[in-house]
């Protein structure tokens, strides 16, 4: 796993990859923490971090997610590491960590600015580093979903519109949210939809017309008569829904000051999930 | 030492590998052979583990593939079709890389790839970066990566494509080399070089195993016939006369332009002297005989009638009375 985890950070730094990711963090962060902090006269760097991050993520997770199994697959390369004697969840975490240090490296050049700041008044220094600690956080899971995309294809342009699809729509989720009816009908209508959705989805990924159906019919049976009997508990629950997924908002809280323990399990737990997506997927694939 | 059984692999209702089984023994070098498509590079990545097969199953040193990969696959290295490579590493780094995801201990790592850098003779090239390699090169140090840490098995897809007429001869002395400590098995779809290396030949077509043997002794399977060619001087017309008569005999006549000479082909039955018969029908007709060459079944001939499907009917058949 060392050794995978050293190729793939080394990997970034031998070609544009690694210090284009950096600089335009350091750029977009600069941007903000100019308007922010400089010309609005803000003490807080955590706010200019976390207006910066809806810009920051959906364009550095897919940079340096979209080639890790992507390119792999591509080249060939991943012959080598599936028939060593490593488990695929040897080489997932390597890559995963490998990633997760380049990320490291940026979020380090991050550190300097509150202590910037620092110098010409008062900062809160603790909120600043518990934004950053957060945003470090959001990075973890973002970059794990990013290459769970990367090993569902082999076109790292399409892994990369993936994953930068995912990060755009994840962080407009508090946005979109609010603007949901509460009603139990559109609820239940959006709900439907989604039902339908993953009826296709399933069908497409098992080819079992039963299971699919099956499914169709347990879902949509449950919404109907949750919308008849209890029509309560279907207001506002897309709302609900989209507010576990919302990564974004985990780190708003981070900045406003509340260093939520719960909030890093639930970066990390997201960030396990999709490590563990991806080793099915690539186990999966040995077996199609 | 490797053990393959009943393996199929199906893509929906297409076989890429149809019920393949066959034992590899210690030491020897064994040779897929078979057309493009044949499911030659199918049934390596499933040996090495790289795919699972739909059923069927290998075991290397008596460990199942798929149920202790990480033992089965330390005494397997592997050169598939396309060299695994990371093009923005060196030949060294690369290597060291493979060594160490190998379970190489440290300690001889680098001994271990100064080894086998020397063995495919691509020393002088260790800090190159792959990218700016030749296909060649490539090639050899994806070998060199195959043979790291001297795995029990070596399984290589194609090895000497891409290389030149001097490296391939270099390439098949060193796998001819590694027979004896190691057991080989290679793919090919050129004949000569299946030939020239193997000790046993797997014909695979359409994902069928349709034949294995010694490359002798598959000469004798389709040699059904014999036949030979032969250079007279006489007018073409009187050499038909003379062959037509003759038994069990079929022949091409050939003029060679601007000479008195023609060149004949004969073919018999395998079990009659047709190169006798036919020279003293000649010698009656005092037709002199300037040269005889015996055309022996090549493994050309057994490829192409193993594959076009003749003898596959005919196994075929034999498997029906066994039923």
């Amino acid at each position: 796993m060392i050794a995978v985890f050293k190729r793939e950070f080394k990997s970034y730094f031998s070609n544009m990859t690694g210090y284009v990711a950096i600089a335009g963090t350091l750029l977009l962060v600069a941007i903000y923490f100019y308007s922010t902090n400089l010309t609005d006269g803000m003490s807080q760097f955590e706010y200019a971090l976390v207006d910066a991050s809806t810009f920051v993520f959906p364009i550095i997770i897919p940079l340096l997610t979209m080639k890790t199994f992507a390119e792999e697959r591509k080249y060939k390369s991943d012959q080598l590491l599936l028939t060593s004697p490593l488990s695929v969840t040897e080489i997932v975490m390597g890559k995963y960590l490998g990633t997760m240090a380049v990320f490291a490296v940026a979020v380090l050049t991050l550190v300097p600015y509150p202590f910037i700041l620092n110098i010409m008044g008062n900062v809160n220094l603790a909120t600043a580093f518990s934004g950053i600690i957060g945003y470090f956080f959001l990075c973890a899971s973002l970059s794990a979903i990013g290459i769970f995309a990367s090993s569902l294809t082999d076109n790292q342009i399409i892994a990369a519109v993936i994953s930068m699809c995912t990060t755009l729509f994840l962080s407009m989720i508090p946005s979109l949210a609010d603007s949901i009816s509460t009603l139990p009908l559109v609820n239940y209508g959006i709900l439907t939809a989604v039902a339908i959705a993953l009826t296709f989805l399933l069908y497409g990924l098992t080819k079992n017309f039963y299971a699919a159906f099956a499914f169709a019919a347990i879902s949509e049976g449950t919404l109907i008569f949750l919308y008849r009997a209890h029509p309560t508990v279907l207001e506002g629950s897309v709302a609900k829904i989209l507010s576990y997924i919302a990564l974004f908002r985990r780190m708003d809280d981070m900045v406003y000051g509340i260093f939520d323990i719960t909030a890093i399990v639930y970066y990390v737990s997201i960030a396990a999930l999709f490590l563990f997506f991806t080793v099915q997927v690539i186990e999966k694939r040995r077996w199609n | 030492m490797i053990k393959v059984e009943n393996l199929v692999k199906r893509y929906g209702d297409n076989y890429a590998v149809n019920n393949i089984s066959f034992t590899v023994e210690k030491g020897k070098i064994y040779g897929f052979l078979g057309p493009n498509g044949a499911g030659k590079s199918t049934a390596m990545n499933i040996i090495t583990g790289y795919i699972a097969a739909t059923s069927g199953r290998v075991a290397i040193n008596g460990h199942d593939i798929l149920e202790e990969p990480d033992l089965a696959r330390r005494s397997v290295g592997y050169l598939p079709e396309q060299p695994p490579l990371y093009l923005e590493m060196t030949v060294f780094e690369y290597l060291m890389f493979a060594a160490s995801i190998k379970h190489i201990p440290k300690a001889n790592r680098r001994a271990e790839v100064e080894k086998v850098m020397e063995k495919t003779s691509v020393t002088h090239m260790r800090d190159r970066l792959i990218n700016h390699l030749s296909k060649g090169y490539r090639q050899r140090v994806g070998l060199s990566q195959a043979l790291l840490g001297d795995p029990e098995v070596i399984i290589l897809d194609e090895p000497s494509v891409g290389l030149d007429p001097g490296q391939i001869i270099e390439m098949r002395e060193l796998i001819r080399g590694l027979a004896g400590d190691h057991t080989v098995i290679l793919s090919s779809h050129i004949l000569s070089e299946v030939s020239a290396i193997c000790d046993k030949v797997l014909i695979l077509s359409k994902g069928r195993l349709i034949a294995q043997d010694t490359p002798e002794n598959l000469a004798k399977i389709v040699a059904d016939y014999v036949m030979a060619e032969m250079t007279l001087i006489a007018e073409p017309q009187k050499v038909v006369d003379v062959l037509k008569p003759l038994d069990g005999v079929s022949y091409a006549v050939l003029p060679i332009a601007g000479s008195d000479r023609v060149k004949v082909t004969i073919r018999g039955n395998k079990d009659m002297d047709v190169q006798t018969v036919v020279s003293c029908a000649l010698a009656e007709a005092k037709i002199p005989v300037i040269a005889i060459d015996t055309l022996a079944a090549s493994l050309e001939d057994i490829f192409l009638s193993l594959t076009s499907g003749k003898l596959l009917e005919k196994e075929k058949a034999k498997g029906g009375e066994n039923k």
